[in-house]
């Protein structure tokens, strides 16, 4: 049955640009029942009350002969500004050559309707058109809310990943007698180290990012640590010092065990810092010897990140020292070799990355 | 009631249904239709030559007589719309003999019939 043209919002608006009024006359009493009817009595009152709001209308009829402007130069400035293919234009004309109708055609009008008008029909070929116009709009309204669906929902699966990813790495850090503290400070040294200093060079903002959420990992082979060794308040023997330095290889195991984990972009950095966070410069670190650039650059800062953190965090074996003192101590390799140029980047931006700490140590 | 305007050769049926078996619009449009002024234009315009001004009177007047189902002056205006568009003025010009006696004998009969 023929309705008005939206259904959900005012009546529809119909635009009738024609200065014979008895047309106007004939075509409101026709479609007034169905739409609101608005009128413009020559072409150029008629292309200003468009432009002024196209979508205020669901469809215009457009007389082709008449005074200030035609309706084939309203057609074409309707054209120019891209408004014939949402908005339906109806030509209404007594008299249509066939060049006329071919460039109104060409310049997007639906229909070409001839005077005097039968109302049935023109009630008919309109109804559809704007039906039509009106079924695209809303399926495409659709594509956009369901497309923001989908994102949101990415959104969501993205941050429960890292949810449970942190948490994972948390209660792990539990056991070592810890708070989730230390892997945001790793996953903040990281970042900060990548994306603010010369040595991130060459990795997108996405590879950081996927980075920095490795980082976060970078320990959970601790969980195949036996209580006794993990928290031993004393000196590791060499049996235990052993056992311990399995953390790095059995964490790289454990990731690879998840399934899930694989499809994840930080997959691929999580296993590989995992395994090469202790390798030093010199190659006397572990578990596989790595020298120089054998490590990779992620594995090499979250290296650095973790005897940072770890000198600057009172531990079961030791206290907090100053970063100063930390400093100062991984100047004098006391923690191992590291890459010279990382450490001059690292020195440079030093003072920043003590005050992100700092802050997360507050917090707390 | 439209006996009138049958007579005089208007397609009443097909006009009652353009405009949806509204009386009070037929009868303002017919009313319309005898006060407008192109006829004269069209009369004027030829005297003077002025060929645009005389097309655009006829086009009017062809369009207000097919709205109104005026059979045969919308047939006759058509024909010399389309003469003055092919640039044929003579012929479109006497056509006028035709129009003039069909136009003043139909609009006698609407005034009639408005007076009813």
């Amino acid at each position: 049955m023929l309705t008005p043209c939206s259904h959900n919002t005012l009546p529809a608006t119909l635009l009738i640009v024609e200065d014979d009024e008895i047309n106007r006359e004939i075509l409101k009493n026709i479609f007034s029942p169905y739409y609101q009817i608005e009128e413009a009595e020559d072409g150029r009152s008629g292309f200003a009350r468009i432009m002024a709001n196209p979508k205020r209308y669901c469809a215009v009829f457009l007389d082709l002969l008449m005074p200030n402007m035609s309706g084939i130069e309203v057609l074409r400035a309707l054209y120019q500004h891209a408004v014939t293919g949402r908005l339906p234009v109806f030509v209404i004309t007594a008299h249509a050559d066939n060049a006329t109708v071919k460039e109104a055609y060409e310049l997007g009008v639906m229909d070409v309707i001839s005077k005097p008008v039968v109302p049935y029909i023109v009630l008919r070929r309109v109804q559809s058109v704007v039906e039509l116009f009106e079924a695209r709009k809303s399926l495409s309204n659709l594509v956009v809310e369901q497309q923001q669906e989908l994102l949101d929902r990415a959104e969501q699966i993205i941050a429960l990943n890292q949810g449970m990813l942190e948490a994972l790495s948390t209660a792990i850090e539990f056991r070592d007698g810890e708070s989730g503290a230390h892997i945001r400070r790793i996953f903040v040294i990281t970042e900060y180290l990548l994306r603010h200093t010369p040595f991130g060079k060459g990795l997108s903002d996405n590879e950081i990012w996927n980075i920095a959420i490795a980082s976060v990992m970078h320990d959970v082979g601790k969980i195949a640590i036996p209580d006794a060794i993990l928290n031993k308040p004393a000196r590791l023997t060499p049996e235990e010092y052993a056992i311990m330095k399995t953390h790095t290889v059995k964490g790289a195991e454990l990731l690879a065990k998840i399934p899930q984990l694989h499809e994840n972009q930080a997959y691929h950095y999580a296993i590989d810092i995992a395994r090469h966070h202790h390798e030093r410069w010199d190659g006397n670190g572990y578990p596989d010897g790595l020298k120089g650039d054998e490590n990779t650059i992620w594995s090499q800062v979250v290296a650095l990140a973790d005897v940072y953190d770890a000198l600057t965090s009172k531990r079961c074996y030791k206290d907090a020292f100053s970063s100063e003192q930390a400093v100062q101590m991984i100047k004098n390799g006391e923690c191992g070799v590291f890459n010279p140029e990382m450490l001059s980047c690292f020195f440079a931006v030093e003072p920043e990355i003590s005050a992100l700490c700092r802050n997360l140590k507050e917090e707390s | 009631m439209y006996t009138t305007l049958r007579e005089a050769g208007i397609d009443i049926d097909a006009l009652l249904e353009r405009v949806l078996h509204k009386e009070a619009l037929i009868r303002r449009f017919m009313q319309k239709y005898v006060d407008d002024t192109n006829f004269t234009t069209l009369q004027e315009s030829i005297a003077a030559d002025n060929r645009d001004a005389a097309l655009t009177a006829s086009h009017n007047l062809k369009g207000m007589s097919g709205n109104l189902s005026i059979t045969l002056l919308y047939e006759l205006f058509g024909k010399q719309v389309q003469l003055f568009r092919d640039g044929d003025w003579e012929q479109a010009c006497s056509l006028m003999h035709d129009i003039t006696l069909h136009y003043e004998r139909i609009t006698t009969a609407i005034r009639k019939w408005l007076a009813e």
